[in-house]
């Protein structure tokens, strides 16, 4: 590894890895550093909606435009990361219709096309809905897979010579006479230390942000915000659901592969990594959600998590849905005059492009480049393509993922986690959520990678682990059957919760 | 149409089965109705009878039947305890009599537990098993793990590593392939039903000659046939000139299967009637005791079943027996009340405390018939409960599913033929 790069990206989210892409683009020289693997904070933890715009006309048609404009980029530039599901608009019957209209005209002035969608033809394609819709309209929504899009921006990024390096953190600053000379990084598995010497960084860390900039010795205002999302095992509508009236908590619904991620809440929480449901906050979504599909609470949830939202509040005022979604460029310099660090907080997914744009156009322009944005003329390149699938070598059968994308998967990694592979090709993601896959790929991997069956033990109980603890806030109904499936075959068939203890011997 | 049973039991796993042979061997008029196959096809076909006593402890038990005694000292709801060691007894020993005479014979006793290889290398205790694997891993030099190419669920690599961890044996291991041109991977069941075919088994010989197995013991999962299975294994060891031990695969179980066709022939043969398919719809009462019960058939007639005696052997979560709502959990024919619910889950998967789901159950009197949780209150007199119905232990983490199943069915059974009778 280089020592010494022009700009280090801080966090490897969407808006550290479109960062980086940008950066790489306008041929700058850069590094960016995770803590985590890619996308395992906010933007692995959300709904996973590419955004028309529509949810956020009435209250800011500046955010409406700018998810418009970005819908539309990232549909081109990235189709491997987006499927088009298409999205609507469902104002049931106890919805203000004043509301309609003004949403309407916002749709409007935004530039997002609405098109009206009679009940009876939407129960007809959406049979789970509920009958009592009263207006309903189309609008151009989508599904984005978080984890591929920021693996995708990075693999981009790093054929023009970017680095990027996971499972890194940030542990110091160096700064000599009040500007940013370079950063202290250390590796999590190896616990190796090093210096890199830059010019600038940028600090992408999301939710975690606040934390960073206390490492340069700077403040900033984040109010994490936890939202709670429950997946259900099967599609229950085949476009984006959102219900017509003033965001609120349990009105999204969002096809993936083969499962449904509904949401959210927004409530103020003490820290980035409270990423836990609870029963209660299930059961709460539940019944906002029974609303627009009656037979909701029949249906088989999977797991249950919650991303954290890293709010920004200059003046430290409002808070929860109260707060802005908008997205806010800091130049510490401004702030308190240390020159070579700037923050992007706030925000959200569908325009992390247009982020990633306003910070490199503010430090290309420190460091005299004057090569403009092209990020949204550029294809992204995902690293793993779903559509090779072949019907032989299926390790995972919900998510149709094969022995050659988990060799891809793992092709430069020295060491990982099935969570890492799973992130990358949907492995466990499905309605059986590992419990066949987790064996085959350990023993997959102990075989074709000559993994230590010790570690490969680790690598299949630590995702059978993290599978459980998505799972212990739902479990009732089927999930609570496929925990005892589960548990019947890794405890009762197996015996894998003693092996490795010496005693297991007569 | 009406049809009258001295006992109807509700449940075709292994314990619907086991209180059906008591009460046929009674010579009483039996029916079994189920609304789906047991849970057969998900469990070893492997009978552990109590691998780890207590139930956390990471040593296997090395004679069962001596913590037996320890366990209905300390652990008075356990299902055996309930049961009682007499009864566990004849269970066992009925049932190893019934394995040879229905052509699928068992062997083992209840005072040993022998350690099998499981899939993943693992050893995991036993007590009664097919005579075919009748072969000890623990006292074998040579071992050869065979995996097959075409099966998706078995990696020979990683199961002998780990076994290399627990036995001094050498080990080594190989895949064979069956060429079958299926272009999908495929599960035990699939491979089982291929190696039916001589041509296919002629393969898998083929092969393991070439890699020099003889001598050894051959360690390959279940999938030596669905039906022949003893002949094949006989085969396989006169040509390769070895011994060869199946070991329990995951879902599907061939193993599993094997048993659970060979006890319905048997139990068909000796009278039994059998309505699998349909759930029960509706129960009659009179007082404390069950009448009749209405199974709502395909043409959504419903037929009503009057009995003497009714065994509940309908599983437990995992089989639908049990049914999980948040924060509570409900019995799903009779509506029996569910005891021993605790609300914690664990946080880890792995550790060792057992898990409310698992030990959630109705709780019964030694006659096995349901009593108000927390008293000896009966609430009905004419309905035993078997198998993973019952509260108090967790079968996966103690290694005694199919053992208690097989006791509590029988005794079940048996209260059924004469449980009233002595009341009254």
């Amino acid at each position: 590894m280089n020592k010494k790069v022009q700009v280090v990206v801080i966090g490897g989210g969407a808006t550290g890895t479109g960062v980086l892409r940008d950066l790489a683009l306008r041929g700058i020289d850069c590094l960016l550093v995770e803590q985590n693997d890619l996308a395992t904070g906010t933007s692995g933890r959300f709904h996973g909606l590419l955004h028309s715009g529509a949810r956020y006309v009435v209250k800011d048609l500046n955010s409406g435009k700018e998810c418009i404009e970005e819908n539309k980029i990232l549909k081109e530039i990235a189709p491997s990361c987006i499927e088009d599901t298409g999205g609507m608009f469902i104002a049931a019957k106890e919805d203000d219709p004043g509301y309609i209209t003004k949403w309407l005209e916002g749709c409007k002035a935004a530039g997002i096309s609405t098109k009206e969608i009679s009940p009876a033809d939407l129960k007809d394609q959406e049979p789970a809905l509920t009958t009592e819709v009263k207006k309903a309209y189309l609008v151009p929504d989508a599904a984005v897979d978080g984890f591929t899009l920021a693996a995708a921006n990075v693999l981009s990024a790093k054929k023009l010579g970017a680095q990027a390096k996971t499972y890194t953190r940030v542990t110091g600053f160096k700064i000599e006479n009040n500007r940013v000379k370079g950063v202290f990084i250390k590796e999590k598995y190896t616990g190796q230390e090093e210096y890199v010497e830059c010019a600038y960084v940028i600090n992408a860390a999301g939710a975690w942000a606040g934390q960073v900039a206390e490492h340069a010795g700077q403040k900033l205002n984040i109010s994490p915000d936890k939202g709670v999302l429950v997946i259900f095992n099967h599609r229950i509508t085949s476009r984006v659901l959102n219900r017509l009236r003033p965001p609120g908590d349990g009105d999204i619904f969002v096809p993936h592969g083969s499962v449904t991620v509904f949401g959210t809440t927004s409530r103020s929480t003490n820290s980035p990594d409270d990423t836990e449901a609870t029963r209660q906050e299930v059961l709460d979504l539940l019944e906002q959600g029974s609303q627009l599909i009656p037979d909701l609470r029949e249906m088989r949830l999977i797991r249950a998590f919650a991303g954290v939202r890293p709010l920004y509040q200059p003046d430290g005022t409002a808070a929860g849905r109260g707060a802005t979604r908008d997205f806010t460029l800091i130049n510490h310099e401004e702030l308190t005059g240390l020159e070579g660090l700037i923050s992007l907080v706030g925000g959200k997914l569908t325009t992390y492009r247009l982020m990633a744009k306003a910070a490199v156009d503010h430090v290309a322009n420190k460091l005299d480049v004057d090569k403009p944005c092209i990020t949204h003329r550029e294809q992204i390149y995902a690293p793993i393509v779903r559509q090779e699938s072949s019907h032989e070598n299926r390790l995972c059968q919900c998510e149709m993922v094969t022995k050659e994308m988990l060799d891809k998967a793992v092709a430069d990694k020295e060491k990982f986690t099935l969570s890492d592979v799973r992130r990358l090709t949907r492995l466990g993601m499905g309605p059986c959520q590992g419990t066949f896959c987790t064996f085959r790929a350990a023993g997959y991997y102990h075989e074709s990678r000559g993994i230590d069956v010790t570690e490969a033990n680790k690598l299949l109980k630590d995702h059978i682990q993290e599978r459980w603890k998505g799972s212990r806030p739902v479990l009732w109904g089927g999930q609570a059957q496929e925990a005892e499936l589960t548990r019947g075959i890794y405890l009762g068939l197996l015996n894998l919760e003693r092996l490795d203890s010496d005693e297991n011997d007569l | 149409m009406k049809m009258t049973y001295d006992v109807v039991i509700i449940g075709a796993g292994l314990a619907g089965y086991s209180a059906a042979l008591a009460a046929i061997k009674n010579n009483k008029k039996v029916l079994v109705t189920a609304k789906g196959l047991g849970n057969f096809y998900s469990a070893s076909g492997y009978i552990d009878f109590l691998g780890y006593y207590p139930a956390n402890s990471r040593k296997p038990l090395q004679n069962p039947k001596n913590s037996l005694k320890e366990l209905i000292g300390n652990n008075p709801k356990h299902p055996y305890s309930l049961i009682g060691e007499k009864a566990i007894e004849a269970a066992f020993s009925i049932f190893l009599q019934t394995s040879k005479e229905m052509g699928l014979p068992y062997t083992g006793t209840m005072d040993e537990n022998v350690l099998m290889p499981s899939a993943a290398g693992a050893l995991i205790p036993t007590s009664l098993y097919p005579v075919t694997a009748d072969k000890r891993v623990t006292e074998t030099h040579e071992l050869f793990v065979v995996g097959i190419k075409e099966m998706a669920d078995f990696y020979p690599a990683y199961a002998a590593h780990n076994l290399k961890k627990q036995l001094k044996a050498s080990i080594k291991h190989t895949w064979v392939a069956l060429e079958l041109g299926i272009g999908r991977e495929l599960n035990s069941y699939d491979i089982a039903l291929a190696m039916e075919k001589a041509e296919i088994r002629q393969r898998l010989v083929d092969q393991l000659k070439k890699a020099a197995v003889k001598g050894s013991l051959l360690a390959i999962p279940a999938v030596l046939g669905v039906k022949a299975s003893q002949e094949t294994i006989k085969n396989i060891e006169e040509e390769l000139e070895c011994r060869v031990l199946e070991f329990p695969t995951l879902p599907p179980s061939v193993m599993g299967y094997r048993l659970a066709e060979n006890l319905k022939n048997y139990l068909e043969l000796q009278g039994v009637d059998f309505i699998v398919g349909h759930p029960v719809s509706h129960v009659q009462y009179d007082g404390r005791i069950c009448k009749e019960i209405g199974i709502t058939t395909g043409s959504g007639r419903i037929k009503k079943i009057k009995a003497n005696s009714f065994v509940l052997a309908t599983g437990g979560v995992l089989s639908e027996g049990l049914f999980v709502y948040p924060g509570k959990i409900k019995e799903t024919v009779f509506g029996l009340p569910v005891g021993m619910v605790q609300e914690a889950v664990p946080e880890n998967f792995f550790n060792m405390d057992e898990f409310s789901i698992s030990y959630a159950g109705v709780m019964t009197n030694e006659k096995l018939q349901p009593v108000k949780p927390g008293t000896q209150e009966v609430l009905y007199e004419n309905i035993y409960i078997a198998g993973a119905t019952l509260a108090g232990y967790d079968p996966f983490i103690e290694k005694s599913g199919n053992g208690v199943a097989l006791a509590s069915g029988y005794k079940a059974g048996l209260m059924a033929v004469t449980g009233r009778d002595t009341d009254e």
